[in-house]
């Protein structure tokens, strides 16, 4: 494995291994262990200064006796850090065969190291590598599943030798992410999917994906037909939401539009009845037209007589838990967009549903943008429609906004006079991106939510993980493909440093795992593989 | 899916053991048990005047965050329900940070030695200037950091949590069946019988009375999940998952020994005697033990090491490793303004525990 310096130069992993100087196996991994914390936390601004760098020890070495002079001498040893003045500084004189390292080579080197599958060595067949690896992965927790008697895939994956699945419940989310995410591999199943055998399993993973998505849809007569459950995703959930719903009816209308070719490559095997997917896309758009506020958005859900003039949730509407929010208003689009693009309406006739679809779309679309944050670079979007940016964490504004922009192709699609505006939209998002990365690129964000109780919203907080870099990098790529806006030079650096710290954090078993955990995560795995894919298809029109 | 009413399959056991044995907020676990820290809490607040704070201080992974966000939850604390606690660190970076959480009464969780001495210092004063200018209260809870009057001292106005449950074998017991019962059982209050899948000694084991108080359910749990990954002792089968004292044993001897150095092995091995014939199954070490103590055990394996260096390379690594367990008011430098870590007196850790046990 080669890592590439800032000045071109050319060092290997060996050589790099080496300077750590350690004899022993168990010292070399402890001090390498070390100096990714140290590294790490240098890079997000702390000062490390004794009692600092004692706790470090404490949170990164659990597994062996260390005392804390040894951990200094092993630190001092590598002669990349040193301890001057109160503080662990960065070691700037440090030299590799007469090349001073700079601490942000030196970063990109040890960050590097973590996974042996990933390297600088990021060439497009590296890339389109890393994308079969994550849907390979994805099929074989669904052959997990499928062997473990389960009704859909769980929530929790855990990663050992081999990954496993945790618990025995089965997540509304997981499972349609999971189908969706298959149905995007059509040309790497058309080219690797050749034996009888490997048909059959093809065959059974879709139809299994497939009949598990559905068998989420509430069936029950009343307001809440047609939704689907979240499930372990949501344990207090009582009602379908609305994330729940817009994944499954995604999926179900990404397998419609994909099935002839999924079905050719598989010889016919997989169990799919067209008329039990158009009759649950059909009650699963009438769910979403009764969950639209009056104003135009949407929250996770709407109680039947919580809006306009019911009173059940005055308090918590008071506290701002059951009003509209980015997440789902912007997945709403999307799903819209994907049941209009399935050929569903055309093939049993239901014309009309164009229209319910595109009202949803507009009506959203103008709540979105009726909603605005005014930041330097133009006008994004803060988590719950927020209008002052210093209130909050830069990673959730990524997530958020970023979320909100990567919806935009229904509207630019159905809303010709609208896309002027949406390439504002995107370039002020990518013109914030490139900013927020200047200081600190790679944070995390998250999305805060309650999920629907039978009567109120649940005591517990919900709260999502993602990587800014696969969200906000997916958006802007998507706005540069697809919308044709323009990129700065400095914006590109961002993508590709992007790029570099996605790559990175690829576990060997084609997984990326929930950010700050070593626990496999489909929906970061997709978001991966959306980016990635993104990449590949801007590098072509570059 | 169909499942047996009571018989839990090794398999599911390995399906599910982060959930069952989880010592963190990865996933949502029932709640269980705490009712006089409940009652306490609840009659505290009740009566708690402006500016006043109440301490919570026990040791790290006793369950004191998960029982204060279950009592916001429930709404038995005029805190809104899943608000996040705020931390010293963030504190005594930002002061305004306290502006912005909501009610009249503020949580304060980790002040604890996880959070440098200054910082933790920073982080209280903030928030007793904070609680001085507005009347505003405070529920602060952390390690027991909290007994030392230079951490704590700036809140002037302190009650302190009596009633905290050592974690007894009751206790755990209905930990246990409940998390069974969620994740394994469908909420199905069955005639699930625990003996069925634990043997009732390991229970008792990971419960002894001498360690109530220095007992964690993050040592336990780490423990048995240890104990449920590893696959030459939990195969991955339709059989009866059953947990023993024997097979834990078994799984810390064959555990590699490449975590200690030869002078900590030495140590140990020398400790697990001296435990085995002075306190066989722990009886009598009511009090834990002294650094002098320990001292006197390494001054006859090797009587040049000094003491110093023994609490540095020996005392304070077994302890951050978990063999150890610290329950000592960590002292506070005020020349260096850092923490004296992991004083003593020090209990045995429940794996040294049953590794001396069946010398």
């Amino acid at each position: 494995m080669n890592c590439k310096l800032g000045d071109g130069q050319v060092i290997n992993k060996q050589s790099f291994i080496v300077t750590l100087l350690s004899s022993l196996e168990s010292e070399l991994e402890i001090q390498y262990r070390l100096l990714v914390a140290m590294t790490q936390e240098i890079d997000a601004g702390e000062e490390l200064d004794s009692e600092s760098f004692v706790i470090l020890v404490e949170d990164t070495i659990t597994d062996y006796a260390l005392s804390i002079p040894k951990a200094k001498r092993l630190v001092e040893k590598s002669g990349f850090f040193y301890f001057d003045r109160c503080l662990w500084r960065y070691n700037e004189r440090f030299e590799i065969n007469g090349q001073k390292l700079s601490f942000s080579d030196f970063k990109q080197m040890i960050l590097g190291e973590e996974n042996e599958i990933h390297s600088f060595n990021n060439d497009d067949d590296s890339i389109k590598t890393s994308i079969e690896n994550s849907l390979k992965w994805c099929i074989q927790m669904v052959k997990m599943a499928i062997e473990s008697g389960l009704k859909g895939l769980p929530a929790f994956l855990r990663c050992e030798e081999s990954d496993s699945l945790i618990g025995n419940k089965v997540a509304g989310t997981a499972t349609p992410e999971a189908l969706s995410f298959l149905c995007r591999g059509g040309s790497y199943f058309e080219k690797t999917i050749k034996t009888n055998q490997e048909k059959e399993t093809l065959a059974a993973v879709f139809t299994f994906l497939l009949e598990n998505t559905l068998a989420c849809q509430c069936n029950f007569v009343g307001w809440d037909n047609g939704g689907f459950y979240p499930l372990e995703d949501q344990p207090e959930a009582e009602h379908p939401t609305i994330d729940a719903t817009s994944i499954a009816l995604m999926a179900l209308c990404d397998f419609y539009s994909h099935k002839s070719m999924l079905q050719e490559i598989t010889d016919n095997k997989i169990i799919a009845i067209d008329e039990i997917i158009q009759k649950a896309v059909i009650a699963g758009i009438d769910f979403v037209v009764r969950m639209q506020r009056p104003e135009g958005g949407f929250s996770i859900y709407q109680y039947e007589d919580e809006y306009l003039n019911g009173n059940t949730l005055n308090i918590q509407r008071e506290n701002g838990i059951a009003l509209p929010n980015d997440n789902c208003t912007r997945i709403i689009i999307s799903a819209m967009g994907t049941s209009k693009g399935s050929g569903i309406f055309d093939d049993i006739k239901k014309y009309n549903y164009y229209d319910i679809c595109s009202n949803v779309i507009k009506r959203s679309y103008e709540y979105l943008t009726n909603n605005t944050a005014n930041v330097s670079q133009g006008q994004i979007w803060l988590p719950y429609f927020g209008k002052d940016e210093s209130q909050y964490d830069q990673g959730d504004i990524l997530v958020s906004s970023g979320r909100v922009n990567r919806c935009f192709v229904p509207v630019w699609w159905q809303m010709e006079a609208k896309r002027p505006e949406i390439k504002k939209y995107t370039s002020d998002f990518a013109a914030y991106w490139c900013n927020v990365s200047k200081q600190s690129g790679g944070r995390i964000g998250k999305y805060i939510f309650r999920t629907p109780k039978k009567d109120v919203y649940s005591d517990v907080t919900y709260n999502w993980k993602s990587y800014s870099d696969m969200i906000a990098g997916f958006a802007v790529l998507q706005a540069y493909n697809m919308f044709g806006i323009a990129l700065t030079k400095e914006e590109w650096k961002t993508i590709e440093e992007a790029k570099n710290r996605v790559l990175v954090l690829q576990h060997p078993h084609g997984h990326w795992n929930l950010p700050s955990t070593t626990q496999p995560f489909l929906a970061v795995t997709v978001a991966a593989y959306d980016f990635l894919t993104a990449y590949l298809s801007a590098k072509i029109i570059e | 899916m169909k499942r047996s009413l009571q018989m839990i399959t090794n398999k599911q056991l390995i399906a599910c053991r982060e959930q069952i044995f989880s010592y963190n907020d990865n996933y949502q676990v029932p709640f269980y048990g705490r009712r006089k820290s409940i009652a306490e809490i609840k009659e505290l607040n009740a009566n708690l005047k402006p500016g006043e704070t109440i301490i919570i201080s026990q040791p790290l992974g006793t369950g004191k965050s998960f029982l204060i966000n279950h009592m916001i939850s429930t709404r038995d604390l005029n805190v809104p329900v899943a608000t996040k606690s705020l931390v010293p660190k963030t504190i005594g970076k930002d002061k305004d940070v306290l502006k912005s959480f909501p009610g009249d009464t503020i949580v304060v969780d980790e002040a604890d030695i996880k959070t440098p001495a200054k910082k933790l210092i920073e982080g209280i004063k903030n928030l007793a200037d904070y609680l001085d200018d507005t009347g505003k209260k405070a529920i602060v809870i952390g390690d027991y950091t909290l007994h030392n009057k230079d951490i704590s001292g700036a809140l002037k106005r302190r009650v302190v949590l009596n009633n905290f449950e050592p974690i007894d074998s009751d206790f755990l017991r209905g930990v246990l069946r409940e998390r069974f019962k969620k994740f394994l059982l469908d909420g199905i209050d069955t005639n699930f019988d625990l003996n069925s899948v634990i043997e009732p000694a390991l229970i008792e084991y990971l419960t002894p009375s001498w360690m109530d108080y220095a007992n964690s359910f993050r040592g336990i749990f780490s423990l048995l999940q240890k104990l449920v990954a590893d696959k030459e002792l939990i195969k991955y089968n339709s059989n009866q998952a059953y947990l023993t004292v024997d097979m834990v044993r078994e799984m810390l001897n064959t555990d590699d020994n490449e975590n200690y150095d030869e002078p900590q092995k030495l140590f140990l091995e020398y400790l697990k005697q001296y435990i085995k014939e002075k306190y066989p199954k722990g009886r009598g070490i009511n009090n834990g033990f002294s650094v002098k103590e320990l001292f006197q055990l390494q001054m006859n394996i090797d009587d040049k090491t000094g003491i110093v260096e023994f609490e540095e390379e020996i005392l304070y690594p077994l302890a951050v490793s978990g063999m150890l367990v610290s329950t000592g008011v960590p002292g506070f430098s005020k020349d260096t303004k850092e923490f004296i870590r992991r004083p003593a007196p020090y209990f045995p850790s429940l794996e040294l525990m049953l590794l001396a046990d069946e010398l």
